[in-house]
């Protein structure tokens, strides 16, 4: 009776716990395995994609969400202390990692000729390895950091004038790590306070759209997903897909919206993006190089600005959850009727 | 003639309101009074100090207001209020003690028990949506079955000699484009039974004017819908039980914009033709 009853309870708890590792297949970029997408074409319906299941696992992740908003502001201050002398000890500053991993990001940019920031943009002109390689040269120093800054920017722009808008709005990580690295490069003290959230929100925003992308698209995923054997959990593969969709949506918004969660968060996608890269080589290991590091920095820099928005930390406990909560739903459905209706107005 | 001595706060008030607990480091410092001097150094310390913490504050940091108001020691006789000197202290830690002690500990059991609801709640949750994620297990196809048999009998006289007898597709040269292989290697594991079904019954020629799409003939003239999906069981059975995992979930009731989604997944799609545009024959059907 007993163990029925562990059974019954632990079965879920286990099953949460293990979420995230499992997503990890899932978290492979689908646009660098699977050519067969068509960022034109239109997405799944939003009355099939809310469908009870979804609605489901939304309530899962909410009320799993409010226990973590709590359990952040009982004690995860005394956790950030904690982390915060670790990482004064370690003594790496994050806009260095930063700045070497974009480095060695673009040198691999230029060992891959014809690649444009990652791995499924294409350019057919010659001079853009080149262009990279230099870029890579002005990371050597951080006077000249904000060189490689301004390339990305140039390099994003050339992408979006290529691909469009909306399928660069997977991207804007990269447009947050080159405003991240400029500020710290030019050093403005007006701006310096904000660097850190700038390349929080961007990592944030790239995941957000990434889970949209996973309930909106989840046939591109199809293919990955049925070549890894993590189908053999016992999960339904669009049901696997679309919980892939809330673990990557939730970290995402914790990213924004939690203090020490926020650092959490950001360590259980590293282990989910390192863990892809070991699944799915060297192509996913290049085009996460810059995600994977700037988990690290936010990890090592903890909290940031503009984590108030989402937290309002002036309230109290129960009330402060309970908004965080609130926010994190209006993220949500912003985020929908944003993706929805900007591939409406883009495509018809 | 009584004189009601004004409240008098030697030291430094800190104001929590927990109604609307906000986050207000600077200091009211009142004027002093009596000829006193400006507030000391001290309080200015601490204003700035609380006004330096508030990029670092943390959750449910209250209220704290900074109330210096000194009053002549004759005013109010009697009173246990502390002399002002060395009584000014207006830090968080003051503010954070008085939470604890007072609105803070009510807050921290309301919180403690939203979180013990919430997760029981969770639980309860995950219970009821473990069932939707389970897999659902595809049909199994045997191949002693009438059915894969009678599927292996049609393949092998309408479909081995474009797709290959082993599956692996055909080197045939049809009109455009090699026919693909049906077992994994191929991506007929990636269509819906539907889709499946359409695809052998009316071909693909002339599917969303893609003149690079596979020429599938449509064998609507020459098999029943039993024979179809005879045949489709017989190249399932082929398939890997992860694969047809995979290809099962496709069936779980796509949309139009889904199905739009798989056919660019697979270039493919195979709408009944119109009937008086009917395809051209196959050059394999029309040699038969």
């Amino acid at each position: 009776m007993r163990r029925n009853s562990l059974r019954v309870v632990g079965s879920p708890v286990l099953g949460l716990l293990a979420v995230p590792w499992l997503a990890a297949p899932a978290h492979a970029h689908v646009k660098w395995f699977n050519d067969n997408y068509c960022v034109s074409c239109q997405p799944d319906a939003l009355d099939h994609i809310v469908d009870a299941r979804w609605v489901w696992l939304l309530a899962l992740f909410a009320l799993v969400s409010l226990c973590a908003f709590v359990i952040d502001r009982l004690c995860g201050d005394s956790a950030n202390d904690w982390i915060d002398g670790f990482a004064a000890r370690l003594g790496t500053p994050p806009e260095d990692i930063l700045r070497i991993g974009l480095g060695v990001f673009l040198v691999c940019l230029w060992l891959q000729p014809g690649v444009l920031l990652t791995p499924e943009l294409r350019t057919g002109n010659p001079a853009i390895p080149w262009f990279q390689l230099t870029l890579a040269a002005t990371t050597l120093s951080w006077r000249t950091t904000w060189i490689a800054s301004a390339g990305i920017f140039a390099l994003y722009g050339l992408a979006v004038a290529q691909y469009g808008l909306f399928h660069l709005l997977d991207y804007p990580i990269f447009f947050g790590i080159a405003g991240y690295l400029a500020i710290h490069s030019l050093g403005p003290t007006r701006l310096l306070p904000y660097a850190g959230s700038l390349l929080v929100g961007t990592v944030a925003a790239t995941l957000l759209w990434a889970s949209l992308e996973k309930w909106a698209y989840w046939l591109w995923t199809m293919p990955v997903v049925a070549q890894h054997p993590a189908i053999g959990f016992g999960f339904n593969p669009k049901a696997y897909i679309v919980l892939a969709g809330f673990v990557e949506f939730f970290l995402a918004y914790f990213l924004l919206g939690g203090r020490f969660f926020g650092r959490l968060a950001a360590a259980v996608l590293l282990v989910i993006f390192v863990a892809a890269v070991v699944d799915f080589g060297k192509i996913d290991a290049v085009g996460h190089l810059m995600i994977i590091l700037a988990l690290v920095a936010i990890i090592l820099q903890g909290p940031q600005p503009v984590g108030d928005v989402f937290t309002w930390p002036r309230l109290g406990l129960t009330q402060g959850a309970f908004v965080s909560l609130a926010m994190l739903i209006a993220v949500l459905s912003t985020y929908m009727l944003g993706y929805f209706g900007l591939h409406h107005l883009l495509y018809g | 003639m009584s004189r009601t001595p004004p409240v008098r706060t030697a030291t430094p008030t800190v104001d929590i309101n927990p109604q609307r607990r906000k986050l207000q480091p600077s200091g009211s410092v009142d004027a002093p009074r009596s000829g006193t001097s400006a507030a000391p150094p001290r309080v200015r310390a601490a204003v700035a100090a609380i006004e330096a913490s508030a990029s670092h504050r943390r959750y449910g940091d209250p209220q704290v207001t900074v109330e210096a108001r000194w009053y002549p020691p004759g005013l109010a006789a009697g009173s246990t209020a502390a002399p002002l000197a060395g009584e000014w202290r207006a830090t968080n830690d003051d503010a954070e003690a008085a939470v604890a002690g007072g609105a803070g500990a009510a807050d921290r059991r309301c919180a403690v028990v939203t979180m013990v609801v919430a997760a029981s709640l969770a639980v309860a949750v995950s219970v009821v949506v473990a069932p939707q994620l389970r897999a659902v297990g595809p049909p199994a196809y045997p191949a002693t079955s009438d059915l894969v048999m009678q599927g292996a009998a049609v393949y092998a006289a309408h479909c081995a000699g474009c797709h290959g007898a082993d599956l692996k597709g055909g080197t045939a040269q049809t009109p455009r484009v090699p026919p693909p292989p049906l077992e994994t290697s191929g991506h007929a594991w990636l269509h819906s039974d539907a889709t499946l079904f359409r695809m052998v019954k009316y071909g693909t020629a002339n599917c969303l004017g893609d003149t690079t799409a596979p020429a599938m003939p449509r064998f609507a003239e020459q098999l029943d819908d039993r024979s179809i999906q005879a045949v489709l069981a017989f190249v399932k059975s082929r398939w890997s039980a992860g694969v047809r995992v995979v290809q099962n979930a496709f069936n779980d009731g796509l949309s139009d914009a889904a199905e739009t989604q798989e056919a660019v997944l697979c270039t493919a799609i195979c709408a009944p033709p119109a009937p008086s545009e009917p395809p051209p024959p196959h050059p394999h059907v029309a040699a038969r």
